[in-house]
């Protein structure tokens, strides 16, 4: 592993989680950043709870691509292994943190079921094979953009809390005033564009 | 007869996907940069529903409720993947343009939607003119975004330039801020003039495109449709 | 989820159906892929062979030069330029006229541009003389880069004699300048350095262009 791997890991990173976030310049798990950003704490939850199932669908299908569909020439699965892979990891995930941590499964356990569809994940997992990245680009790629995620959905959740109080007009209450904020979110974010 | 106009009109209009039930956000911002791109998802995204919806209604009777999920994701998934193949081969030059927006067709609330909470309990007839329906809204929609955003973003309108060459193109427009702008607009207006729509429903904004959760999406729509 | 205590058939029958679904989806899913391979097959060559023939439209004749694409595989391009980190070139071929003599080369160098990898084909005579540029993929996310598709850009580097472009903004006043293309630095930058590294691995190697480090 020299240095040039690892500055390419580092692009990798940055290029993940802010140039090219998955919400706001990639478009990728738009339902829940809309759906459940309109409080910090589930929106946390659902940050981390995504954090994790990223990663770790990432070294699965990054592993299943390179070691099974990739020699068995079988890539033209990849769409319908993926997903199957995904929603069994998320079966398997809840299961096993209802069953040894009560703690973590009252904070994460609700967002769990909805991350099957979230397509983040299966959009991350895809976008791995697609640009060709190895085992450990992959879960640098699907960490930092799970860290993406995170940052914006967790931001938006701040800015939506505090504009319960603000006197909004009529016409733009709700969703669209939650839609130009994204707008602007997405502009100051096309501003990391010069980082790489 | 009437029965199958109702399916293709409620899908038009009455409950149109992206207009009306606000399903399927990610491909609608994403990919509507021009007309064409928004007309190649909606078709490639009507052709998978269409399928997936007859398939899951035929077989309905058969589908042991436990395990409907994955049924229904490996159908939903098989149908992607034939479409995707099939635009590799015939029109590449959409399916380079869409990306992997293609197999994430798989993960669109309205497929899922669509297939739970219509297919899995109706006539295969009735699924059809559903999907068809359900669909060509999808498509009108993406199709009227992507033209507006093409139209400001570029100056043109599948490709044919429609404003003057005086225009200076605002570029933000397709960029990713301008498929949120749009969107904003769009649903301030509907607001405005109260259109039916998930968004003008005041106490519900929590349960925006399904809280995030597509696969039980129509269990919290059934509490409030009355009708079916 | 699952909760059917008390029926132990029912998993077995669950599974079993679900079982035969996902071999008739699976069969269903074969069977389209060997029918759209071949075609699919013929377009991505096609497509090849097109972006290629824009960007050197005398040639009559395309040949792969595997010596240079061999090299071009093992080489590290920053030992000829420390700009050129981070691009590889990945396909070489002979540019014939119809007498099958050379007339010069296509390039195909790819780097990282806004989102991801943009590949750029060149068209390289043996006189020095770029013959056309054209981008054979721009990145996976949507409307990024695009305005660099259009033929105004490209045209800035056909027919120019040089050994390298250089970068500039809105003052492009030779030969070999590019402006950045606004709202795209660095997708133009990246193509500019792909050329640029194409066209200096050319030089570099290929014998008649008075390079052949091999030699």
């Amino acid at each position: 592993m020299n240095s040039d791997y690892l500055v390419n890991l580092l692009i990798i990173l940055i290029s993940a989680a802010f140039i090219n976030n998955v919400i706001l310049s990639q478009f990728l798990g738009i339902c829940p950043f809309l759906g459940i950003s309109n409080k910090i704490k589930s929106a946390v939850g659902m940050g981390l709870a995504v954090m994790f199932v990223i990663t770790t669908a990432s070294i699965l299908c990054s592993l299943v691509f390179q070691y099974i569909l990739d020699p068995m020439n079988l890539q033209y699965l990849q769409t319908i292994v993926f997903i199957i892979v995904i929603a069994a990891l998320v079966q398997l995930v809840e299961m096993v943190i209802k069953k040894f941590s009560p703690t973590l499964y009252d904070a994460l356990g609700v967002y769990l079921p909805l991350i099957t569809t979230n397509c983040a994940v299966l959009g991350v997992a895809l976008l791995n094979v697609d640009k060709g990245f190895d085992l450990v680009e992959s879960i640098v790629n699907g960490f930092a953009s799970a860290l993406g995620f995170t940052i914006a959905i967790v931001l938006m959740a701040g800015i939506r809390e505090r504009m319960e109080h603000n006197d909004i007009p009529e016409t733009f209450k709700g969703f669209p005033i939650t839609l130009v904020t994204a707008t602007l979110m997405a502009m100051a974010f096309y501003g990391f564009a010069g980082l790489v | 007869m009437n029965k199958y106009l109702e399916r293709l009109t409620n899908g038009l209009f009455k409950e149109n996907p992206t207009f009306v039930l606000m399903l399927g956000m990610c491909p609608t911002l994403a990919v509507t940069v021009s007309a064409t791109n928004g007309l190649g998802m909606g078709l490639s995204t009507a052709v998978v529903l269409v399928a997936s919806n007859v398939i899951i209604a035929a077989l309905r009777k058969f589908i042991p409720n436990t395990v409907r999920m994955p049924y229904f994701i490996v159908v939903v998934a098989s149908m992607v993947t034939i479409v995707q193949l099939l635009l590799q081969a015939y029109v590449p030059e959409v399916n380079e343009s869409l990306g992997i927006y293609i197999p994430l067709i798989v993960v669109n609330c309205i497929i899922f939607g669509r297939v739970e909470a219509y297919a899995a309990k109706n006539k295969v007839g009735l699924s059809l003119f559903d999907g068809i329906g359900m669909g060509l809204g999808f498509t009108i929609a993406l199709v009227i975004i992507g033209s507006f955003r093409e139209l400001l973003g570029a100056g043109t309108i599948f490709n044919y330039r429609v404003m003057p060459e005086s225009y200076e193109p605002i570029a933000m427009f397709v960029k990713p801020p301008g498929a949120f702008l749009v969107l904003a607009v769009l649903t301030a207006l509907q607001n405005k003039f109260r259109l039916p729509s998930a968004t003008n429903k005041k106490d519900k904004v929590s349960q925006l495109t399904c809280g995030g959760d597509c696969l039980n999406c129509n269990d919290r729509e059934k509490a409030e449709r009355k009708e079916d | 989820m699952g909760n059917n205590k008390g029926k132990k058939s029912t998993i077995l029958k669950d599974a079993l159906s679900l079982t035969i679904i996902t071999i008739i989806c699976s069969f269903a899913l074969a069977f389209v892929y060997e029918i759209t391979k071949d075609p699919i097959k013929a377009q991505e060559d096609a497509k090849k062979n097109a972006g290629y023939i824009v960007v050197y439209p005398d040639a009559k004749e395309l040949a792969t030069d595997e010596e240079l694409v061999e090299l071009a595989a093992e080489m590290d391009l920053s030992t000829l330029d420390s700009e050129f980190a981070g691009v590889t070139i990945d396909d070489v071929i002979q540019a014939l006229d119809s007498d099958g003599n050379k007339m010069g080369y296509i390039v195909k160098s790819n780097t990282r541009g806004y989102s991801s990898t943009i590949s750029v084909a060149t068209g390289y005579s043996l006189d020095g003389v770029v013959q056309g540029i054209e981008l054979l993929s721009i990145g996976d996310t949507v409307g990024y880069g695009m305005e660099l598709t259009n033929d105004e850009f490209k045209d800035r580097f056909k027919g120019v004699e040089t050994d390298h472009f250089v970068l500039t903004r809105d003052n492009a006043s030779n030969d070999n300048d590019i402006d950045v293309y606004s709202g795209s630095t660095t997708s133009t930058s990246a193509v500019v350095k792909a050329v640029n590294a194409g066209i200096g691995f050319l030089i570099e190697n290929a014998k008649d262009l008075g390079g052949g480090a091999n030699e």
